[in-house]
């Protein structure tokens, strides 16, 4: 089973998001923000990440940068308000995947997901 | 009994307890309150009209009762905010649902959000956090209203869907139709929807009702289904009393703006003129205003009278027949105007006619016609002696007799070329021994009363 971890920090988007790709025959990971997140990465080593931009404290863009130091190569999707597409085009020249916007089209969210695990299975090969 | 909430205990020939709900305000408070009493109900919610009580037999389900009401009444406040918080709360407590949430239409945006949800941690969609596109096909289904042909209320239940392209003959030869079922089914799964009920008015789609599985796992009755229908109805009649009461709001702000903007252009229009009229006579500099101040510290004496309130709009009036009322000075020449020494008789009638040449200048424009009638009378005098129309007492219109004190007094208290400035308190002797036959006694009295209060001293 292939390792996903959720950061927000919002409770029920992370509850939501974690049944949802559960179901979707995921090991999922839930941290409610940027520094819990990077803990988890060490410790679990996800291959996927699906990241808020928007948190307190260490927000999403920074969390990216310390990852990409850090050399860790987990793909990252970022998830961003609708008005903030600006930072979400920096994340990606940052080393983010993707970057999807909220309020999400869930079939968007699921397909984003399952091609780069797709992707992520193919390369193990 | 606003915003309290009474409990009637029970007494003789009542069977049961009664609580009644009160009509309006502090609606959360109330919402608080029906929860409450649902957990432990022992009796019948019953509506308090305004103009008595009202009794009804217990209801089979306690919850829908109290609902309805509760919801007819939010539709009449308008608040369909309040009405859907209220509706996916009590859902998700008495009608023990996995999960709910209440879609509406975003038409900025043009996706339909999450506006409010409730439910089992993971299965609750968190407000805000997803769209549903005009393409979707949850929404093609409703919008070309294809639900109808799947089911008689256009309620989409999840279970009824898996099996109806086999089931139906008719839905079976529509390919297209059964296509489109397949993607809305794919679109439950998605939300873990049991059932999907579009919120409609006027065949306007404005959100959509999802409904989870039941805690207890059996399936929704019709009742309540019919319920869920019920419910989503008043939501979009809520919707559409806040949209037009919106539009409407808008739309009066609107004209209000427009109207601003029109009369205070109109105004500075007059003031123009009173200005073009006050810098040919270099002698009453400064007249047309200040008498229309003088006019308007006077007239908020007399603002509550009924010959005040007579006007559409007194206040306007004055100012503007005060500002206008020497315009027919135009059709005085300048040598009559400018002349230093006191006017013989002949020049006397040629400037007496100013009021009848104003008029007629205002009277052909539409916003001015009223003016007019004003501008006419500003010379004529209490008892019947005036110019142009001897006109007497009442007869002479209220503003204009306002007007007539106020451009005594300062024809009294400023140079003029033939007349000494003379000290108000002059002024004000000669308008007070002239109270009944020259001036109006009320208007008068006003006047002494804001001399008195030193708001025409100061002006001075």
């Amino acid at each position: 089973m292939l390792k996903l971890l959720v950061v927000d920090d919002e409770a029920d988007i992370c509850d939501f998001v974690r049944k949802f790709f559960k179901e979707r025959h995921f090991n999922v990971f839930v941290a409610h923000n940027g520094e819990s997140a990077l803990s988890i990465l060490s410790k679990e080593r996800p291959k996927i990440l699906l990241l808020d931009i928007k948190m307190p404290g260490m927000n999403g863009m920074e969390t990216l940068k310390a990852i990409r130091e850090r050399g860790d190569d987990v793909k990252v999707i970022m998830i961003t308000a609708i008005n903030d597409t600006a930072t979400a085009q920096q994340a990606k020249k940052c080393g983010a995947e993707e970057y999807i916007t909220k309020p999400l089209i869930l079939e968007q969210l699921e397909k984003t997901v399952l091609t780069i695990a797709r992707q992520i299975k193919v390369k193990a090969r | 009994m606003r915003g309290t909430v009474t409990e009637i205990p029970a007494c003789a020939g009542m069977t049961k307890k009664v609580y009644y709900m009160p009509y309006e305000d502090n609606w959360l408070k109330v919402q608080d309150w029906i929860v409450d009493k649902m957990r432990n109900c022992d009796g019948a919610l019953i509506p308090l009209e305004r103009d008595g009580w009202q009794e009804r037999q217990e209801p089979e389900l306690d919850y829908q009762y109290i609902l309805e009401n509760a919801s007819h009444t939010m539709i009449r406040f308008k608040k369909p905010e309040r009405l859907i918080r209220m509706i996916v709360r009590i859902i998700d407590e008495q009608v023990k649902v996995t999960h709910t949430a209440m879609l509406l239409y975003d038409g900025s945006n043009k996706f339909f959000n999450i506006i409010d949800s409730k439910g089992e941690e993971g299965l609750k969609i968190p407000i805000g956090f997803l769209r549903i596109t005009l393409d979707n096909p949850l929404v093609r289904m409703f919008k070309e209203r294809h639900n109808y042909r799947l089911s008689e209320n256009g309620v989409l239940e999840y279970k009824e869907l898996l099996d109806i392209g086999q089931k139906d003959e008719d839905i079976k030869k529509d390919k297209d139709l059964v296509n489109l079922i397949e993607l809305v089914v794919r679109q439950m799964e998605l939300l873990k929807a049991n059932v999907c009920i579009p919120i409609v008015y006027k065949k306007e789609l404005m959100g959509i009702f999802v409904l989870g599985k039941k805690l207890s796992n059996i399936k929704f009755t019709r009742q309540e289904i019919g319920f869920f229908k019920t419910l989503a109805n008043d939501v979009a009649m809520a919707l559409s009393n806040a949209h037009l009461i919106q539009n409407l709001q808008e739309k009066v702000m609107e004209v209000h703006r427009l109207y601003e903007r029109e009369h205070s252009l109109f105004v500075h229009t007059a003031i123009s003129l009173a200005a073009a009229i006050d810098a040919r006579d270099p002698y009453t500099h400064g007249h047309t205003e200040r008498v229309t101040r003088y006019a308007l510290a006077i007239s908020e004496e007399l603002e509550d009278l009924p010959e005040a309130e007579a006007y559409k709009n007194f206040k306007e009036t004055l100012h503007i027949a005060a500002l206008l009322h020497d315009v027919g000075k135009i059709g005085v020449t300048d040598s009559i105007l400018n002349k230093k020494k006191q006017l013989t008789k002949k020049e006397y009638e040629k400037v007496k006619e100013h009021s009848i040449t104003g008029a007629a200048i205002l009277y052909p424009i539409r916003e001015l016609g009223d003016i007019a009638k004003e501008v006419r009378a500003h010379h004529e005098r209490f008892d019947g002696m005036g110019y142009p129309d001897g006109l007497k007492g009442e007869e002479i219109p209220f503003v204009a007799r306002i007007i007539a004190v106020a451009d005594t007094f300062d024809a009294i208290t400023s140079d003029r070329p033939y007349r000494q400035k003379k000290m108000a308190e002059v002024a004000v002797q000669i308008i007070k021994d002239n109270s009944g036959t020259q001036f109006d006694p009320v208007i008068t009295s006003a006047f002494l009363l804001t001399y008195r209060k030193g708001k025409l001293i100061s002006a001075v």
